[in-house]
């Protein structure tokens, strides 16, 4: 360093660049962990552990630990019985959902339109709405029988719910200046619904379809517990009757799967091809 | 004042332009508005009166009463008043969205009873408005496209009125993505791509910052003098009258609003309050709401 520059050298311990390296993996390092804790790898990780902690303590019928679950798995995953069965319990749900939102989101919008409507049925619907789905299954099974159309009305009811209360709060929380202003640009009543307050609602009717597909979720199980001979709640319940505790839980774990990718992939939908609605995309939190 | 007296005012007013505005009535009575019955108006309101049913429905306060206008093509008029006046009631019946108790309300010799697209609202607050899930240019067509105007042409003539109001670069935006003076400069727009005859605009500028308010009011004046279209436009901001209006009617206060006093400002565009013509009207029409009675 010259000495003239009137500037002083910096003195750096060690080499600048080992320095660097340091820096570098510290940062790589920070990064990985945000990584690991944002997309639920650590929960995932801590809790296995856990798992593998406490069950050596319990006999496997009782609790069986994570490598025991792991192997009965590949047992049911192997002869296809899982993958027949998450088949038959995905459909059962997406029938039963896709007529729920059919009957539902239309129905919500008359009840959020029509003020008569709205006396008429808010009364009945504040009062179904607290009757959880499973309490009619019994009765379900009466009228429409057994087979797959007990299943899937039972389905439609547990979705039409949450979908109707959701797209009706839509409707009413519709801007009147904007139905003013469509108005004014020369559209008619029928070009209002189709272009102003279909659109309006489409992020409330998706909050009911993204709640609806929780609700069916829950039913099917319950419905294929109750009368069903294939299917993901059939595994589970079954399953205690030949002590294979492990089957139990790669039922559930199956489910809890299933429904998180269903809701990831129609968050995905909503960010995507509904974009210029601006869906807020929020887990549980609201993050 | 008579007929004779409010010709000769008027003639006075031509005759000397030394004084650029001019005091054109006392209340608004029928007699006032005989003189421009020569010409047949664009919008015509006459003996316009507003009750809102109240509980009893027998006493109800009449908010609007005895209201005359006549609004001429290419005309831009300013209604001015304090909060609660009526503005907006008479805008509404105006564009169509209230009915009246009493009188009438014509354009083109017709009786308005409901909105169409010859009279377009701009809105105070454009984010309620505007459709947020429309990009600018859509938001623009939207008019066009309820008209069942093809694709292509409607593309055509939304790109032009977006480069007029001054969003060209903009047009793909989506609402939430524009300030406030780029949402109301897409609310004008698309009111003149949808080709309405008369813009009624309620208090448009009052929500932005004074620097963007400025700028808005000079574009506004540039956008009406380029097209010729009719604005009828609210505000309770006298200086904002002053710049924009031709014809600014001060209105009373309710019950029984009515036009108090009308002026034409015949001051040369782009106006500025530097021009003593303008601070002798501006301090005219501020003594109106000083000292006068009923106002």
């Amino acid at each position: 360093m010259s000495e003239n520059t009137g500037i002083r050298a910096i003195p750096v311990v060690g080499s600048p660049l080992l320095a660097r390296g340091r820096f570098m993996l510290e940062n790589a390092l920070l990064n990985a962990g945000r990584f690991v804790l944002k997309t639920g790898i650590a929960t995932w990780l801590i809790l296995i552990v856990v798992w593998g902690l406490i069950a050596p303590f319990y006999p496997p019928s009782f609790f069986p630990g994570p490598l025991q679950t792991l192997l009965g798995g590949k047992e049911i995953l192997l002869d296809g019985t899982l993958a027949r069965f998450s088949l038959i319990s995905v459909e059962r749900v997406l029938t039963g959902w896709f007529f729920g939102i059919l009957i539902g989101a239309p129905l919500g919008m008359l009840i959020g339109r029509v003020r008569l409507l709205r006396q008429l049925i808010e009364p009945f619907v504040d009062f179904f709405r607290f009757i959880p789905a499973i309490a009619f299954l019994t009765l379900f099974i009466m009228w429409f029988g057994v087979g797959e159309k007990s299943k899937v009305i039972l389905i439609m009811y547990a979705t039409c719910f949450v979908v109707i209360i959701n797209t009706a709060s839509g409707v009413l929380g519709v801007s009147p200046d904007r139905v003013q202003a469509a108005r004014t640009l020369g559209a008619s009543e029928w070009q209002i619904l189709r272009h102003v307050l279909i659109p309006e609602c489409i992020p409330y009717v998706f909050t009911g379809i993204r709640l609806g597909l929780g609700s069916a979720f829950t039913a099917i199980v319950a419905a294929e517990m109750l009368a069903a001979k294939e299917g993901v709640g059939y595994l589970v319940f079954t399953s205690r009757l030949y002590f294979r505790t492990d089957w139990i839980l790669v039922g559930i774990v199956t489910l809890g799967l299933l429904g998180y990718f269903s809701d990831r992939l129609l968050r995905l939908f909503g960010k995507t091809v509904l974009k210029r609605y601006r869906i807020a995309d929020v887990g549980e939190f609201g993050k | 004042m008579g007929l004779e007296t409010m010709s000769a005012t008027l003639e006075s007013a031509v005759s000397s332009p030394g004084l650029p505005w001019v005091f054109v009535r006392e209340r608004s009575t029928r007699h006032d508005v005989v003189v421009s019955e020569i010409r047949q108006p664009l919008i015509r309101i006459r003996d316009v009166e507003m009750r809102y049913p109240s509980e009893r429905g027998e006493d109800a306060a009449r908010v609007l009463a005895g209201v005359n206008l006549d609004i001429h093509e290419g005309e831009f008029h300013v209604l001015l008043g304090p909060s609660g006046c009526g503005k907006s009631t008479l805008l509404n019946i105006i564009v169509g969205l209230a009915r009246q108790t009493a009188g009438t309300v014509t354009m083109r010799g017709r009786v308005i009873r409901k909105p169409d697209r010859e009279r377009g609202l701009v809105f105070q607050n454009a984010d309620a408005a505007i459709f947020p899930w429309l990009s600018v240019l859509e938001n623009v067509e939207f008019g066009l496209r309820m008209a069942s105007v093809k694709k292509a042409e409607r593309r055509a003539i939304a790109l032009k009125y977006v480069d007029l109001v001054g969003l060209r670069g903009h047009e793909g935006k989506f609402p939430h993505e524009l300030s406030g003076g780029m949402k109301q400069r897409t609310q004008i727009a698309r009111l003149l791509a949808n080709d309405s005859a008369v813009l009624v605009m309620d208090e448009p500028f009052g929500a932005l910052d004074a620097h963007t308010r400025r700028i808005m009011q000079n574009e506004l004046v540039r956008t009406w003098r380029e097209t010729g279209k009719t604005v009828i436009f609210v505000t309770h901001d006298i200086q904002e009258a002053l710049l924009l209006g031709q014809w600014i009617h001060i209105m009373s206060k309710t019950p029984d609003a009515n036009i108090y006093k009308t002026y034409r400002a015949e001051l040369a565009y782009p106006r500025t309050e530097a021009n003593p013509h303008f601070i002798e009207l501006l301090t005219r029409i501020q003594g109106h709401f000083d000292f006068g009675s009923g106002i």
